[in-house]
């Protein structure tokens, strides 16, 4: 055992201290006895409804409740077919008092029985050797099973989440990180230390239940490869989780005691939203699969569909019509299952990215300007995949009962999703600002020495300004922004242009776009929103040159009232006097008032637009250069 | 690059907004020295050891340790267990025990067994808290935990050591012991740099200083050089007899420049040009001229003397 701890050590020094502080005597027993607790209070809440003396005969598992029942509705048919004939020879036509006599008699007979039945199905108890017990456990072993999946989920994702951050931060806070950044071990040793290492005990607990959970699935004839595809669901979830987390507390060490509350708190709140909804319907046809598939609740779902079984089947079946730029992942359990584990995947690469950047330097940017275009790129194309997929016919047939052709078509589809796109991407570029720009510090820095790492030996590109705008480390990111705005308009601007060909079932779903605004209206819509974004951009950079130590809440305000004040208050001026008001160009939406305004004047607010920016950004510049001055030219 | 200098930077720089806390410094360190780095508060002595210490992005300028560029955005593996740093402030896990918390430190330095217990009982004898080992660090002295964490920071056995102000806030023992532990370093042969305000501990360990002011280094040499350069020859001289007799004797000798009578009366301080010859001389002198001495004692200025005399205001 010494020997294993000690490989261990060799093979990471930082899992090793981490285990080494939890893994004591007391610890490790009461998470063992929560563990089994735990499982068995599940077990107990199903063996508690087990069919006992008070098992009626209607309920489910009794098997000759099923007889009862055929013959209630038997009896039924008998009545109805002779109320039928009582009614025959009761008419003036067939009138005959000796059949009718004859037919009360036999009435009354079939409702004595039927009373009798009914009161034996529904007041009698099921007679025990009639009570199917083998289905009843297939049954109850698959609820034990399901309501531990569930609880793996949750208990692993909340707790862990939780305790990573608030380690990590209680690390940063004391300052004993920095000793660990300054030992030769790596960073990705240091971190996976911390992710196998601090939330140990809550692995214990889950490891713990793993026997009695595939027991139980057994029981309840789950395939093995189903549970083991679970199995590397809630691995891959856990590993994007607990990556965000570090990365999380890595980033926000602003909010001091709150982070671990507040990490963990949206983790538990996402979890919750998702398994609510994932019991009523399923959500994932629209271009924020992506974002809902980092719950791991679908994918569990999907792979045991009687979880959800209760409310609708018809809602599971949805799960198997899921697309990804029209390629049906959701056929099979291994595309679906795939899709799951490539984007936990490639969104923790992505986080391992900023992960070493940060905890490497704490004072760096998360991403590089480099890395900003890929991942700008990456969710465009993840947006988009989950956008185009096919939708069935949602009105079969019309009126007229002739089956109508698909009124979904891919315009509607994307129309749909566009409050979806402009969600993402506002958060996308409202947080890339704030990542990308830089506080006074840095930019001063880099103004004022940016020509010392010039050299004449290399090329004009290698030495010019617009090359270290776009990829520089330390330049301002105001044509990162431009760039990035550029990438996430592309496809919408292409799709204006192409949505009149694409229009092939010749609905009305685009006429507001052909017909009311018009495309080219529509273009320059695009081209103000942009135009706002690069105001945002600058304003917030220009705060955060600022002296002031709370340049970052200043930056916050302005350029959040300056991207959504305008259209929050004409929206709400919207049904008196700013009905499509002229004002709404100068919005986050500017479509509202394009279909109104004549082109001269969106021109002209184009124009205002673009001036302004343009203002802004030579007085930036020429702040930028001041600050960069040397003392001695400040002192001229 | 010239090797046999541990520490060697080239412009090294750092802005806080408008204010440069390290300018264009130019440090060399040769292998083995005990550098003592002086100066006021605020000079910048604590940014240049966090830089040197890869804590620190350098706004400009290189670093060098032992001939090999340091760089803050690499890992720098090799260079990192070259290095050890002791910051002013020393944050420990008191959760763990000694020997947990320097053979955590142990194995994230790499050391490998049997040379790493080998290593953690001479670390642990050396900064005596042997028969502390297996108690929680929460439950040490001031003085132990500043120890504890010099022996952290010498665990790797490195080549260069960064010391921020180690003995501030420690009674006088505790600062005997920190400069033992310091000389025993040394002789193994570390270069050590030591930031302190306690110059008395300085002028005993060092072997050069350097004196930062407003983010400059406006002196680095050799502790002997700086003695020779700036500190005179003092001789304190008792009497039982008159002060004044006394006084009369030393205006007659041309190597005394001036004197200062101590508020006794009974004693004169003299700074004095001459060589050792001409001490005897003035010795003599007096003797012949009856004058009843009780002391005669020939010292030189001290570390603190010369540094104030340069004009610097320092706080001890």
């Amino acid at each position: 055992m010494l020997q294993f701890f000690e490989k261990i050590g060799e093979w990471n020094p930082q899992f090793t201290r981490e285990i080494k502080g939890r893994l004591k005597i007391f610890p490790v027993l009461v998470t063992s006895a929560i563990s089994l607790i735990v499982q068995s209070v599940v077990f107990l809440a199903q063996l508690g409804q087990i069919p006992g003396k008070e098992y009626r005969m209607n309920e489910q598992y009794c098997g000759i409740g099923k007889s009862y029942q055929e013959q209630i509705s038997d009896l039924g048919q008998v009545l109805t077919k002779l109320q039928n004939s009582f009614y025959r020879y009761s008419s003036k036509k067939y009138f005959n008092a000796e059949k009718l006599e004859n037919i009360r008699t036999q009435l009354q007979e079939v409702k004595n029985t039927r009373a009798r039945l009914e009161d034996s199905y529904y007041k009698q108890p099921c007679p025990r050797g009639q009570i199917n017990m083998v289905e009843w456990w297939h049954d109850h072993w698959g609820y034990i099973f399901q309501s531990l999946s569930i609880i793996l989920i949750f208990t692993l994702l909340v707790a862990g989440t939780y305790l990573l951050i608030n380690n990590l931060a209680q690390e940063e806070r004391r300052g004993t990180l920095n000793f660990i950044r300054l030992s030769p071990q790596s960073e990705v040793s240091v971190l996976t230390g911390k992710i196998l290492g601090v939330p140990i005990l809550v692995y214990l607990f889950v490891v713990l239940a793993i026997p009695f959970h595939i027991f139980s699935g057994k029981a309840a004839g789950i395939a093995f490869s189903h549970i083991l595809s679970y199995y590397a669901v809630l691995v891959g979830s856990c590993i994007f989780f607990f990556s965000a987390a570090c990365l999380f507390s890595l980033v926000t060490r602003v909010l001091g005691g709150f982070q671990p509350w507040l990490g963990a708190g949206a983790v538990l709140m996402f979890l919750t939203f998702v398994f609510s909804t994932a019991q009523y319907s399923n959500y994932l046809n629209n271009g924020a699969a992506w974002f809902r598939m980092f719950s791991p609740i679908d994918a569990t779902s999907y792979l045991f569909p009687n979880l959800f079984r209760n409310y609708s089947d018809k809602y599971w079946e949805k799960y198997k019509e899921l697309q990804f730029f029209y390629i049906p992942i959701g056929a099979n359990v291994a595309s679906f299952i795939g899709m799951h584990l490539a984007n936990y995947g490639l969104w923790t690469y992505g986080i391992w990215q900023g992960l070493l950047r940060r905890f490497r330097n704490p004072n760096t940017p998360v991403i590089s300007k480099l890395q900003s275009y890929f991942f700008v790129t990456f969710v465009q194309v993840l947006s988009w995949g989950f956008t185009l997929q096919n939708v069935k016919n949602f009105y079969p047939s019309s009126s007229l009962g002739k089956p109508q052709p698909s009124y979904y078509d891919i315009n509607t589809q994307i129309l749909q999703n566009l409050p979806i796109f402009a969600l993402f991407n506002f958060a996308l570029i409202f947080g890339l600002i704030f990542i990308l720009s830089h506080e006074r510090q840095t930019i001063q820095d880099w103004a004022r020495y940016r020509y010392k790492g010039t050299s004449t030996r290399k090329s004009w590109w290698h030495n010019s300004l617009l090359r270290d705008l776009i990829f520089g480390e330390k330049s301002p990111a105001l044509l990162t922004f431009a760039l990035c705005s550029l990438i996430i308009t592309i496809p919408i601007t292409i799709w204006i242009i192409l949505s009149e060909h694409l229009n092939v079932r010749n609905n009305y779903a685009i006429d507001w776009l052909i017909q009311d605004i018009g495309r080219f209206r529509a273009i320059l819509g695009i081209v103000l929103l942009v135009v706002l974004w690069g105001i945002g951009a600058t304003v917030a950079q220009r705060m955060l040159l600022l002296k002031t130590s709370k340049r970052y809440l200043w930056a916050l305000g302005t350029t959040s009232t300056l991207l959504f004040a305008p259209a929050i208050i004409l929206s709400i001026l919207n049904n008196t006097i700013a009905k499509n008001s002229a004002l709404w160009l100068f919005s986050s939406y500017p479509w509202a008032a394009l279909a109104e305004t004549s082109l001269p004047i969106v021109f002209m607010a184009l124009f205002t637009e673009v001036m302004v920016l343009g203002f802004l950004n030579i007085r930036m510049a020429k702040q930028i250069k001041l600050a960069g001055e040397s003392a001695t030219q400040a002192l001229k | 690059m010239v090797t046999d200098l541990s520490i060697h930077t080239i412009g090294l720089t750092k802005q806080f907004d408008r204010h440069i806390a390290v300018n264009e410094v130019e440090l060399e360190i040769g292998a083995g020295e005990v550098y003592g780095l002086i100066g006021p508060n605020g000079a910048g002595k604590t940014t240049l050891i966090r830089m040197l210490a890869a804590v620190e992005e350098p706004t400009q300028g290189e670093i060098y340790i032992d001939g090999n560029r340091l760089t803050r955005d690499k890992s720098n593996p090799t260079l990192k267990r070259r290095l050890g740093y002791l910051p002013d402030d020393y944050p420990l896990y008191d959760e763990l025990t000694v020997w947990d918390y320097l053979e955590y430190f142990a194995r994230l330095y790499k050391l490998r067994e049997p040379r790493r217990t080998q290593r953690l009982h001479e670390v642990l004898e050396l900064i005596q808290l042997g028969n502390k080992r297996n108690s929680l660090i929460s439950t040490l002295s001031r003085g132990m935990k500043q120890r504890l964490s010099l022996a952290r920071t010498i665990i790797h056995e490195p080549i260069v050591l960064l010391l921020d102000e180690p003995v501030s806030g420690l009674d006088p023992i505790a600062r005997l012991q920190f400069r033992e532990i310091i000389k025993a370093l040394q002789e193994a042969g570390m270069t050590i740099l030591i930031s302190s305000h306690v110059l008395s501990d300085l002028a005993e360990l060092c072997t050069s200083v350097g004196i930062m002011e407003l983010g400059c280094l406006v002196e680095s040499t050799s502790l002997t050089e700086l003695y020779q350069r700036l500190s005179r020859q003092q001789i304190e001289i008792s009497t039982l007899g008159k002060i004044d007799e006394l006084l009369g004797e030393l205006k007659n000798n041309p190597f005394v420049q001036e004197w200062e009578v101590m508020p006794t009366k009974d004693k004169v301080r003299v700074n004095f040009s001459g060589q050792q010859q001409d001490c005897a001389n003035l010795l003599r002198s007096l003797i012949d001229a009856r004058v009843p001495l009780t002391n005669f004692h020939c010292t030189q200025e001290d570390l603190e003397t010369i540094f104030l005399k340069m004009g610097h205001k320092q706080a001890s």
